[in-house]
């Protein structure tokens, strides 16, 4: 096509080529701003000063807050949300002249963060309303950001902040409660548990957890049950109905009992108890050997020709709490004391051990000697152990001393069984292997093994030396982690004293537990991935009742805008 | 010497009114203000005449004239045709064409001398617009479009075309019409300039809206502007002097 003759700009007359408005580019942009088009309105983000979330959503009723960083794209989007042309579907009000606006680029520009205001450079693009021309412009545009307490802070503020309680208890007279520990730890470890619960108190026997929502208290609560035997309790307070719409506001709380028996105690199963319960133990002393969602015992006095299968049971939290009465701590692991054993003699064939409890355990007759008796005077004990297959002359060996132990013998005596004998010591577990020969040295090869021991000694404060350095090679990382978890601890108040829980991460770390540790171990990490599973799930779901449809809303907000921009 | 003035809050004042050298017609209105607008200006020297055009207001669409004659669609009553020739001048023709197109004034632009039409019009009309006007017909397009009568606007001084017209075709129009030529917008920018302008050899009128630019544009192309006698004394002895010498 030949070339068009100019025309001249019907409002300030410069030569211009022939357009649909007849207008230079200059008087089309002063004659539609629309900086001034966009400004209307207020421009506003609202943001909560406590959390610093930013409020989602164009509507001021929104309740979705999240956390946005600053210049980032998603505060960009939640920014241009507030242009109140954007969110129309680009309609402009009728007087400003221009049809349809749309945006083609946007970016930040820096602004102080003190200054609670938000710079964006649009590009933006309108038409003309009379004439096929669209005008293309750079806009500045200004936020500002105002305050607005989101519901979670003002729900705390409001002292309405749970609606669930989970109070763990474990009703234990001495001090011991490691079941309860066990639950710090495994607090102390997940990040996801501790982000749910909202607040800690500490009370006899236990702790209360504070939830926002009855969902986080069951899934805490199921996770307990499964780290520790617990009987979970649930109440309901009504706090308020509305018998319009049919729904009320209730607080629930889980009460979580955990069994009060831990590895190690040596209780009194009660003759008048339930058989269920003690099983063959009944009116026996047991040792518990294990503790995870159920507890196991093992005959501390057995008979020399039992079978080693009657000696076990195998008590869940049901039972328990069934006989509960039935079950008396007599002592706890605090009164262990050393022993050495000085003569092993098999009381059955013994076969290979095995990873079951029959076939770990294997009775035998134990001499022992107290470590502190060890070469002052030779009084021996005599006991049946069920640890048969583990000992061999010269182990060293903690067990319950029944016979300098300060108890009642008398009031316990109805508890047992008529064939029951009290025995004088219960030995509980191998702490340190001396050798089979270790008894048979003769004087020499004492000194001889003293030398070499000074030698080994040397070489241990060598490799102690040795692993201290490397633990510092190890590096700031391991210290801040260690740091930062007493601070946990500290924060939620677990550990009374600094000693005790150097104590418990020493205990954690070392695994000094054993296998036994090791599966307690894999069973809590179990029960997290199931946690965890389940907390995504409950994502994926899309938080379900209210928050479902918000969520939907504000995608469709989304996908409507990326049409328009588009 | 251009004047801006509205039909009834309409800009389009071109629609509404129709002006040759002889006489100038005007819509029969609610009001009587755009009627003494041209009354005003004109009454001196033609006459301004109320009329309607078979009972509509729309008389600059549906005639075309010049000072010779006027053409008036079929759909004209005989008492309007009546009304016109009463009032007319005795010169000026008053003929009823009988014509598919029957917007005269959007497919017929004229002057004295030539006058531009639609492609499609009757062989019996273009006959009846050379005689009874008495001038040349050209079938012609202006910037592509057919209705000439909407989009160009010329007198015997001068003319304004739609304004994407290419030059050549301004050029060609500007020796097919003998007068100069350019192109131009009405109204704030608007492209129909048969609505938005109607103009004799010393008069105007725009719409409302016309800018300053356009009605400076609009007087320089018609030669509206110097109308004090020694211009046209200086252009008359510019002439004799080039026909005596």
């Amino acid at each position: 096509m030949s070339a068009l003759s100019n025309i001249l700009c019907c409002t300030c007359g410069v030569s211009i080529a022939p357009n649909a408005a007849a207008q230079c580019a200059s008087c089309l942009a002063q004659q539609f701003d629309l900086a001034t088009v966009l400004n209307s309105g207020s421009l506003e983000v609202c943001r909560c000063k406590r959390c610093l979330r930013f409020q989602q959503g164009a509507s001021r009723d929104s309740k979705h807050y999240a956390a946005m960083e600053p210049e980032s794209a998603e505060l960009m989007s939640l920014c241009l949300k507030q242009i109140s042309a954007f969110s129309n579907h680009g309609a402009l009000p009728a007087t400003s002249g221009l049809s349809k606006v749309s945006l083609l680029d946007s970016s930040w520009v820096w602004t102080e963060p003190h200054s609670k205001r938000y710079k964006l450079k649009l590009t933006v693009r309108a038409e003309l309303l009379t004439a096929a021309v669209s005008v293309q412009q750079r806009v500045l545009l200004t936020f500002v950001e105002r305050n607005r307490q989101c519901e979670d802070c003002s729900r705390e503020f409001q002292n309405q902040m749970w609606m669930a309680i989970v109070q763990l208890r474990e009703k234990r007279q001495d001090e011991g409660q490691r079941n309860l520990r066990r639950v710090e730890m495994a607090l102390a470890k997940s990040k996801e548990l501790r982000r749910r619960v909202v607040s800690l108190d500490i009370t006899r026997f236990g702790f209360d957890f504070y939830f926002n929502t009855l969902h986080d208290a069951q899934s805490f609560s199921s996770f307990i049950s499964r780290v520790s035997p617990t009987r979970v309790k649930v109440t309901r307070k009504l706090v308020s109905a509305d018998s319009h719409s049919n729904s009320a506001n209730l607080k629930t709380t889980f009460v979580c009992d955990v069994v009060p028996l831990e590895r190690d105690d040596l209780v009194i199963c009660d003759k008048r108890g339930s058989t269920s319960a003690a099983g063959f133990l009944k009116g026996q002393l047991a040792l518990v050997s294990r503790i995870s969602s159920n507890v196991k015992m093992v005959a501390a006095a057995p008979r020399r020709d039992a079978n080693i299968s009657n000696l076990l049971c195998e008590l869940s939290q049901d039972n328990f709490w069934k006989g509960e009465k039935g079950f008396t701590v007599l002592l706890s692991a605090k009164q262990l004391t050393k022993f050495v054993v000085m003569d092993v003699d098999q009381c059955g064939a013994s076969g290979r051990g095995g990873e079951e409890d029959d076939e770990k355990f294997a009775l035998a007759d134990v001499m022992v000697a107290r470590e502190s008796d060890y070469g002052v005077n030779d009084e021996v004990l005599m006991c049946v152990s069920h640890l048969g297959r583990l000992l061999q002359v010269g182990d060293v060996v903690e067990g319950y001393d029944l016979t300098t132990s300060v108890y009642d013998e008398e009031s316990i005596k109805d508890n047992f069984i008529a064939s029951f004998d009290m025995p004088d010591v219960v030995l509980v577990r191998k702490t340190k292997s001396g050798g089979a020969d270790a008894a048979a040295e003769t004087e020499e090869e004492a000194q001889q093994s003293a030398v070499e021991k000074k030698k080994s000694r040397r070489a241990k404060k060598k490799a102690a030396m040795k692993s201290s350095k490397e633990n510092k090679g190890r590096g700031y990382r391991g210290v801040k982690k260690q740091n930062k978890f007493e601070g946990h601890l500290d924060m939620m108040g677990f550990a009374a004293d600094a000693d005790e829980r150097r104590a418990l991460a020493a205990e954690d770390e070392e695994g000094e537990e054993g296998e036994e540790d090791d599966e307690l171990r894999d069973e809590i990490e179990a029960a997290e991935a199931a946690l965890a599973s389940e907390v995504d799930g409950e994502v994926g779901e899309g938080g379900g009742g209210g928050g479902e449809e918000g969520d939907e809303d504000y995608k469709g907000g989304v996908e409507t805008e990326e049409a328009t921009f588009g | 010497m251009a004047t801006r003035c509205s039909y009834e809050n309409s800009n389009e004042i071109g629609v509404f009114s129709a002006l040759t050298n002889a006489y100038a017609l005007c819509a029969i209105g609610g009001s009587e203000n755009f009627y003494s607008v041209f009354e005003a200006e004109l009454s001196e020297h033609v006459p301004v005449i109320h009329t309607s055009i078979g009972g509509v207001r729309l008389v600059g669409r549906l005639t075309v004239g010049n000072r010779r004659g006027l053409l008036v669609p079929s759909t004209t009553t005989d008492q309007e045709l009546q009304h016109l020739r009463n009032s007319l001048p005795d010169a000026v023709v008053v003929q009823r064409v009988e014509e598919r197109l029957s917007a005269l004034g959007n497919v017929v632009s004229c002057n004295d001398h030539v006058a531009l039409v639609h492609n499609d019009l009757d062989r019996e009309t273009e006959d009846i617009i050379a005689d009874v006007l008495g001038v040349e017909v050209f079938r012609q397009t202006v910037a592509g479009n057919a209705l000439v009568g909407s989009y160009c606007k010329f007198t015997n001084q001068g003319g304004m075309v739609h304004p994407r017209t290419s030059v050549e075709d301004i050029e060609e129009l500007s020796s097919l019409l003998q007068v100069p030529l350019v192109a131009g917008t009405i109204n704030r920018g608007s492209d129909v300039l048969g609505g938005g302008l109607v103009v004799n050899d010393w008069c105007a009128f725009a719409g409302q809206d016309t800018t300053s630019t356009e009605i400076s544009v609009v007087e320089s192309i018609f030669k509206l502007g110097g109308t004090d006698g020694s211009t046209i004394v200086n252009d008359m002895r510019a002439s004799l002097i080039d026909q005596l010498s």
